[in-house]
Formats: structure tokens, sequence, C-alpha cells
């Protein structure tokens, strides 16, 4: 079978001969690609889980990512999944799966004092499948 | 020196003047490209067996960056890097420079000895060779229209105008995982990689301890890292948007310290939404 298809090297190397490591698009290999993607945040109460739930409308499972925050300031950002302890007596666990109709990301929050904490997030849904 | 190449950029945007993160493609950039995809499975150990080791043999000869996703017993579900329970699995994750392995323990996500388990293996084909940032153009307004012009490219053996976007090699429907900078460290305590992108990108971190010979997936970084007031040890990345830290914390009396000698593989992508 021949081989047909679409190559573009890096700069200065020759198209027709290069290794494929050297090609930026290269028909061979697909590219991630990503779907859409969004923020927000939630507030969790003491000893709660809050799940954010998003239809992604592909009819199969997608492939995602997702991020939070930890201190509220929305400035550095951690990949899900993630668990520990923000103080001595606060604990949380942050978590996210697909299915084929919805994202989920999962924020659990527990101090014991019935008091609450803010998560934001980040996530991206790919059109490349998270089962085949 | 003039400016060659080609780019097309995401639907709704002009090629000649969106800024670099609305581009699909661009001959400036490199872009993350899937070597193959695996979908495995095997038994969860009885109490007291030995794991149960998925291996895949790639036989690339570097080390390439992976993601795994679990699908549960069910194999309904995709877990990123974690059990359902929401506990990363970076750990029994190992990727040499030719295989591989997912080692699957005990009662791995509470499941009963004997429940068969699902795994989805992306490995992609780049290495961690270095890639410096490029910025060409880091404008805030898109532009933005409805329109849908643009470009597809199939995988072999599908009809580029009826497949499914899966299906895919390419489209300029999607935004594409281009890379803004790539490369490795040696550490040194808590490394920082500068991104210059002035905001918060997504990437991928990687870890090779030294002495070992296989690459991990490193984690979220948690928010309390001192083991001796209830923190956390590990191999972990967090994001800004002037670069990512990365490292190795372990215990160190009194409190904790940061790995010197591991080697971190690092990818950081141009973002189309932040």
């Amino acid at each position: 079978m021949g081989d047909y298809g679409f190559r573009i090297s890096v700069a200065g190397q020759d198209v027709k001969s290069c290794n494929d490591l050297d090609t930026i698009i290269n028909s061979k290999y697909a590219n991630l690609k990503g779907q859409t993607s969004g923020t927000g945040s939630t507030t969790v109460s003491d000893d709660t889980t809050n799940t954010i739930t998003i239809a992604h409308g592909l009819g199969y499972i997608p492939f995602i990512q997702a991020y939070h925050d930890l201190d509220g300031s929305n400035a550095d950002w951690n990949l899900m999944p993630n668990y520990g302890g923000i103080s001595v007596s606060e604990d949380y666990q942050i978590w996210c799966y697909s299915d084929v109709t919805n994202v989920y990301l999962l924020f659990y929050y527990y101090d014991g004092a019935s008091g609450s904490y803010t998560f934001h997030y980040k996530y991206y849904i790919y059109t490349d499948k998270g089962k085949l | 020196m003039g400016d060659y190449g080609a780019a097309v950029s995401q639907k709704g945007y002009d090629v000649k003047t969106c800024a670099d993160r609305f581009l699909a493609y661009s001959s400036a950039f490199q872009t993350l490209k899937v070597y193959s995809r695996y979908s495995v499975s095997t038994n969860v150990p009885s109490i007291g067996g030995a794991d149960n080791v998925i291996t895949i043999n790639h036989n690339l000869g570097y080390y390439a960056p992976f993601i795994v996703l679990y699908n549960d017993s069910s194999n309904d579900k995709a877990y990123l890097m974690s059990d359902s329970s929401g506990y990363p699995f970076n750990e029994i994750v190992e990727n040499t420079i030719n295989s591989l392995t997912i080692n699957v323990y005990e009662e791995f996500d509470g499941k009963a000895g004997g429940t068969t388990i699902y795994f989805t293996v992306y490995l992609f084909l780049d290495d961690f060779r270095s890639v410096s940032e490029n910025n060409i153009n880091t404008s805030t307004s898109s532009g933005s229209s409805s329109n849908d012009y643009g470009m597809r490219i199939s995988k072999s053996g599908y009809d580029v105008k009826t497949c499914t976007s899966d299906q895919l090699v390419f489209s300029s429907s999607f935004f594409n995982a281009i890379i803004q900078k790539k490369g490795s460290v040696v550490s040194s305590g808590l490394e920082n990689i500068s991104h210059n992108l002035s905001y918060v990108p997504n990437c991928l971190v990687y870890c090779v301890k030294i002495g070992e010979s296989f690459l991990r997936m490193c984690e979220g970084m948690p928010y309390r890292l001192n083991p001796f007031t209830g923190g956390r040890t590990g191999f972990f990345y967090r994001v800004y948007n002037n670069g990512v830290d990365m490292g190795e914390n372990y215990a160190s009396v009194p409190d904790y310290d940061w790995r010197v000698g591991n080697t971190f593989y690092y990818i950081i992508f141009k973002d189309k939404n932040y």
C-alpha cells in the first residue's frame, strides 16, 4: 500500500526524508484535538462533595483534563486528581471523570467545624476518546 | 529574515492576524502527536497476590510522554490518572524508553480479587528535546466569528468528508496541543520553568528519579507538603501565569526538602482559553 499522506517538517529538516520526530504535523499521527474548555468555581460545605456536571454532547467517552486552585488566589493551578490537607484539621479530595454524556468534576471538603471552602477549576474536553 | 511557512487558524479567526493561541497549526510551533492508543485490561490480584502487570512494548527508544485513563470495571467512564475515588495512581505507571507498564496491586480501587478493570493509554510520539518558548503574536483580541472554514485531515482509512472528529488527524475546527516550550531539567531543588505566556497554560510534567530508568507522570501539587504535619510527599507540579514549578518533596527532619538530581521533563502548551 502506498504511503499517501501529509507531513510538514520542522525548519531545517527535509520533509521527504526526515524522522517522524522532526515533523510538526504528520498524517500518520493524530494531534490531540480540543473540543472545548471552561472555568468556574464551587464552594463546598463541610463533609460534602460538590459535583460539577458538564454536558459534552460527543456521544462517546472523551479524554479530559482539569486543573484547580487550592488557596483561592486563582493564580496557581494543580492537575486533578489531588488530595491532602489544607490545615491540620482541613482535608480535600478533588478528581474528575467523563462518561458518554457528561464530564464530572468532584470536590470534597472536610473541616469538622461546619465551614466551607471555595475551589476554582478549569477543564479541557478533547474530541479524542477516553475509552477506545 | 522572512517568516516563511504555513499556518492554519481555528474556526472563526483570521489566520493573518490572530494570536498564537488561536492557531490550529503553525510551522513555527510543534504539536503533540499521538504515537498510539491502547485499550488494555487485567484482573485485580487477590489479597496477598503479586501485582498484575500490564506491559505495552512500544520500542520507541527514548522517553516519551504518556497519559493513562482508568475505565473502571464497568468500562464506561474515563478517570484521568486516578481511581474512582480520586486517588492518583501515578506511582503504578512506569514508562521506560521501550515499554510502559501498569502495576495493578491487590484491592486496587477497592475491587475484589479477580475483578477485571480497564485502562486506555495514550502514548505520544514526541520526545523531550528542547524547544524554546516562541511568541509571535500574544494579542488577546480574537476577532472571532462563527465561520467554520478551514482544513481537516483524516486518519488512514477514513473518509475526510464524513468521518467523526475522533477519526481526524487534524482539524482547524478544534484547538490543538500547540507546544509553547518543552525540554528537561535536572533538579537542584524545586525547579521553576518560565513560559512567558502571561496566562496559566496546560502542561504535562514527568520525572525520572535519580537512580531509576523510567518516566513517571507528576501529580498536581498538594496544598500541604510537610509530611510531619499531615502533608504529602511525591512528584508534583503546579502552573502559574509565568512558569511551572516542579519537584519531588521528601521527608527530611525537621520538615521536608526538595530532591536534588531528579530529571524533570515538561511540555507546556499554548492555550486557546485562559
